[in-house]
């Protein structure tokens, strides 16, 4: 071992930490006949002794009374912020979130369908989409009654009830006697059906998952399968409103 | 929360983002005082070493999830945070300068100064003895300061304290060596000028 190993060694030397026996044998004989070197190991363990003494002496020392209180009281600050708003507007923002998706999505599937319709009509089929003249309905248009304006039988949808704009929109097409056709749904959040000055009425076909997405209850066989549906069309050319039919 | 002392670091974290106010305090209470020991040290101030405390445990109230038990011991990853802090803190402040040139990692330096000087420590009282070795420490260069505050003040391991810095073991170990060497130089000038008045050209000063 020459001078540069000891010196590489020295520090492990004192702290007596990756150093095995051979390695500190062969440092204490060379330190024994170079002085240089002893006085580097005598150094090494000087030094380490005054880590000690300094360390002992900070060994009681800690943050003062006043940081424990000051984060105690971020912490219960923290705990109620997280409570009130971290967790619960979340979960609203994405509910909401997942709503405006839905809703969104079958927007966009309704118009899809609505224009593809619109064009491949012929001069015939377009007398379906009936323009429905603007003012109250007279008395020659009347609603035909139906007592069953949930899709799921008892299940209905709170909030989809509006006779007038029922008598006043769903004049065209009346689904067949043996239909059956939930209420209209605005597409629109906060959408008011009964500001349009003209509309049309479209008669689609949607998948079984477009229910779902109105918030509809449908089994998952039911995903796939085709469902009719009247699209009420608004004179911007948008999808305002949806009815089910069966 | 009568057992807290023998519940681990993992369970107080857990019941701790669960807003159990009295799990953070033994947490608190078992940890503050090494990080506000290494944070004095690195400093040197003891307004910094509480800063940097609170902000510490403030990143286990706000963000404790950042903390993977899978990759160590809770207290390294404190340190690791309280180092973050240390550190940003001084490249602000820039209250302090290396006293030595810095040079290549784990190079030898030598030191003839100390052939004939066998014990740079040997008169000083015990007072002076710690506050000289702590003016030292703190004069140190970063990253030979963390090195020797968290080997040779805290204790770790070299294992330990790579965890920490974030770097292998064996730059641990020759960032310890070079600055167990600065430190003895230090020492040396700091007992030469002490003894000696006249004998500003041994110091070399690069503030």
């Amino acid at each position: 071992m020459n001078c540069r190993d000891v010196e590489m060694n020295s520090t492990a030397f004192a702290r007596a930490e990756m150093l095995d026996g051979v390695t500190r044998d062969e440092c204490l004989a060379h330190a024994e006949t170079c002085a240089r070197c002893a006085a580097r190991l005598a150094g090494e363990r000087t030094l380490l002794a005054g880590f000690q003494t300094v360390a002992g002496e900070l060994a009681g020392e800690g943050a003062s009374p006043r940081v424990e209180a000051a984060l105690l009281h971020a912490f219960h600050e923290h705990a109620a912020y997280g409570l009130r708003v971290l967790q619960m507007p979340q979960k609203r923002h994405r509910a909401r979130w997942i709503w405006a998706a839905a809703a969104a999505a079958v927007l966009a599937l309704v118009s899809t369908l609505v224009v593809s319709r619109l064009n491949a009509t012929s001069p015939n089929e377009t007398r379906q989409a009936e323009e429905v003249p603007s003012g109250p309905p007279g008395p020659s248009a009347p609603l035909p009654e139906r007592d069953t304006p949930s899709f799921n039988g008892d299940k209905k949808i709170a909030g989809q009830r509006r006779e007038v704009n029922r008598r006043r929109y769903v004049s065209q097409p009346q689904p067949d006697r043996n239909e059956i056709a939930t209420d209209f749904m605005p597409l629109l959040e906060g959408d008011d059906l009964a500001s349009l000055d003209s509309s049309q009425l479209v008669r689609v076909e949607l998948p079984g998952s477009a229910l779902i997405a109105v918030g509809l209850p449908v089994d998952a066989e039911m995903a796939d399968t085709p469902v009719k549906a009247d699209v009420l069309i608004g004179h911007d050319g948008l999808a305002r409103a949806i009815r089910f039919v069966r | 929360m009568a057992n807290s002392i023998a519940q681990t670091d993992v369970e107080l974290l857990r019941l701790t983002t669960a807003g159990d106010d009295q799990a953070f305090t033994a947490l608190y209470r078992r940890h503050q005082g090494q990080v506000y020991r290494f944070a004095l040290l690195m400093s040197g101030s003891v307004g910094v070493a509480e800063d940097v405390t609170q902000e510490v445990f403030m990143v286990l109230i706000r963000e404790a999830h950042r903390y993977d038990p899978e990759r160590g011991q809770l207290s390294a990853f404190l340190y690791g945070v309280a180092r973050n802090h240390v550190l940003r803190r001084i490249e602000r402040d820039r209250s302090y300068v290396p006293f030595i040139e810095e040079s290549g990692e784990g190079e030898a330096i030598p030191l003839p100064q100390l052939i004939d000087r066998d014990d740079p420590l040997g008169n000083f009282t015990r007072k002076e003895l710690i506050r000289l070795v702590r003016q030292a420490v703190v004069a140190l260069p970063a990253r030979y300061r963390e090195a020797v505050v968290l080997c040779d003040f805290q204790e770790l391991s070299y294992a330990e304290a790579a965890r920490v810095l974030d770097c292998p073991v064996g730059t641990v170990s020759s960032r310890l060596h070079r600055g167990h060497s600065m430190l003895l130089e230090r020492l040396r000038i700091m007992k030469d000028s002490d003894s000696t008045v006249n004998e500003p050209s041994s110091l070399r000063c690069f503030a």
